[in-house]
């Protein structure tokens, strides 16, 4: 003989059912939720690998970025002159650097810190001599197109030199009391470019900005172009000028 | 009865809640993220696109100009004189990687 159901054992096991279900869904709330997260940090992860971090803009917004170092960038991706490898353009007067991938693209945006004197040379026998014996008026960060890359600088260290010959190396701000004493990094993050004139003729950034653009794409070297800002810009690339002028007489 | 199987159905709810709320912030901080970037990166695309768009300007005009000027020989003379530049670029890279150690200019 078949038991008749208890209708109050019924409803228990209805309620022992949504009970069940709720906590069914729960679970299958947790895993979905779980293996979407998952599946977002390995896509996450999988594109970094694929593609270079964000890039990073650390000017001032009220200082803009003038058409000379646009159209010189336009330029170099232009006629190929960075012959396939990553770029930088520095402008001195605004003591700004654009960093470019080997792409083209732009990575960074960074205000500089450069030779305390004005002028485009580099003095004879300027990368030979003692920092503190280095005259006044020869402190410039020399202007032109240089290949720049890692190479060994004193005390064992490697630095990205972006003119070997006269000692110019482009660095994060030197975290020592002479540094601090000059107020390097109050200069850096100052909206204005005329107190960034401090250094020997090297050129220094964020250590952020370093580490972050400059170390890792000019890791297997790279071409940096220096504006002038006392000889004429058609001294110092007259390939570009040229191309400006047939660019003009086009239109 | 053990106190877990007498609190299972609030223990239920409360995990659901949980869950619930860890998912929406998850999509709240990525909204607020994504806005953050593009904000900071949108002078940097500006320049992005400054730069592409003098580049092809300059590309045109480069064009015309070797079009008018015999363009297949002067491409062949451009593609020597590239492979050259970039011989003496790579040797140049070696050099500095492998020269003497020198100060920095500070």
């Amino acid at each position: 003989m078949r038991a008749c159901p208890n209708p109050a054992d019924g409803a228990a096991a209805i309620r022992s059912f949504f009970k069940k279900g709720l906590g069914a869904a729960a679970l299958f709330l947790a895993l979905a939720c779980g293996g979407s997260l998952a599946a977002t940090a390995q896509t996450s992860h999988e594109a970094m690998d694929a593609t270079p971090p964000p890039p990073l803009d650390e000017v001032d917004p009220g200082q803009p970025v003038s058409e000379t170092v646009v159209d010189l960038a336009a330029w170099v991706i232009a006629s190929g002159d960075n012959l396939g490898l990553p770029f930088a353009v520095l402008d001195k007067e605004a003591a700004q650097l654009l960093v470019f991938g080997a792409d083209g693209k732009v990575r960074g945006l960074a205000p500089t810190l450069i030779g305390s004197a004005i002028g485009d040379n580099s003095a004879p026998g300027v990368a030979d001599r003692e920092l503190r014996n280095i005259p006044a008026k020869d402190r410039t960060t020399p202007a032109g197109r240089f290949i720049a890359a890692y190479g060994p600088a004193a005390g064992g260290e490697r630095v990205l030199w972006v003119d070997y010959e006269t000692a110019v190396s482009i660095h994060p701000t030197p975290d020592t009391d002479i540094s601090r004493k000059e107020q390097r990094a109050e200069r850096l993050v100052s909206p204005t470019p005329e107190d960034n004139r401090i250094s020997h003729g090297c050129i220094n950034v964020s250590p952020a900005f370093y580490s972050k653009v400059v170390s890792p794409v000019f890791q297997k070297g790279g071409v940096f172009y220096v504006l002038p800002e006392s000889r004429p810009l058609k001294k110092v690339f007259p390939d570009f000028e040229l191309a400006e002028r047939v660019a003009e007489a086009g239109e | 009865m053990s106190w877990l199987k007498k609190h299972a159905a609030s223990a239920r709810v409360v995990a659901v809640i949980m869950i619930g709320g860890l998912t929406l912030s998850a999509c709240v901080t990525r909204d607020y993220i994504d806005q953050q970037f593009s904000t900071v990166n949108s002078r940097i695309d500006q320049l992005d696109s400054r730069v592409q768009t003098a580049s092809q300007r300059a590309d045109q005009a480069a064009q015309a100009a070797q079009s008018a000027n015999q363009a297949a020989q002067a491409a062949a003379t451009d593609a020597r004189n590239a492979n050259q530049r970039l011989d003496a670029v790579t040797g140049r890279i070696d050099q500095i990687e492998s020269g003497p150690a020198r100060t920095p200019r500070g």
